[in-house]
């Protein structure tokens, strides 16, 4: 909704539409690939989601010669961050196989710090999209 | 498969930061007047002269980008320069 608002108010670089555009198709295929996934490759998964946006993000930058600005490279810093979360908690559950149960505190916390990343690359895109600027923090 | 993981991981590293270093040096003034030297090393004038051409327009649009915009994009609300609007 934000995004498509963004896009009809022209508050949106190309820069941003691109880096956005690929962040919401990995969501969608992320949600309506997910039963594909086993309990091993559950958070593989996502971390490959996370590898993708990034990719397809930097190949269309390149393909359609588009400089990326701030905001775009700190999305990407938050995307490599939650890759790293997911590769953590995917080498921890292959390590202790037999169940969740141990290791409940980690997964907790990886959700807490994951849902926040992503809250933080919700927010970048509300702040772009509505007139009130934060003076210290310039993104574009 | 994990190694392939964090193998293209660290590719997209260094891509993102190549292609960053690369922006930052074009977004940098003496690129343009590094490479208006350059023209000059062309062999024949024709070359020169579409090279030049070319220089001015990138040149251009990197010193002014409002007025440039306003020159080659079709007119919007957003880039017209009115005098209305200063009143």
């Amino acid at each position: 909704m934000l995004f498509v608002y963004g896009i009809k108010k022209n508050r949106l670089d190309s820069t941003e539409i691109i880096i956005y555009a690929c962040v919401g198709i990995s969501y969608h295929f992320a949600q309506t690939l997910l039963e594909m996934t086993s309990f091993y490759t559950f958070y593989l998964y996502f971390a490959a989601c996370c590898i993708a946006v990034i990719a397809s993000s930097l190949f269309f930058h390149v393909i359609l010669r588009v400089d990326h600005s701030k905001s775009v490279y700190f999305v990407y810093g938050l995307l490599f961050f939650k890759f790293f979360m997911y590769m953590l908690l995917y080498r921890v559950r292959v390590i202790v196989y037999s169940s969740d149960e141990s290791i409940m505190w980690l997964i907790n916390t990886q959700s807490f710090l994951v849902l926040l990343s992503d809250f933080l690359i919700v927010l970048i895109l509300a702040l772009r999209v509505s007139k009130w600027k934060l003076r210290f923090m310039q993104f574009a | 498969m994990e190694i392939t993981f964090y193998a293209v991981c660290l590719i997209l590293i260094a891509i993102s930061v190549f292609i960053r270093t690369q922006e930052v040096k074009r977004r940098n003034e003496s690129y343009y007047l590094r490479a208006y030297f350059d023209i000059f090393e062309l062999p024949t004038l024709a070359e020169r002269a579409i090279a030049l051409e070319q220089w001015e327009t990138r040149a251009y649009k990197q010193a002014y980008p409002k007025i440039h915009n306003t020159n080659v994009l079709p007119p919007t609300s957003k880039n017209v320069i009115s005098i209305h609007k200063s009143i």
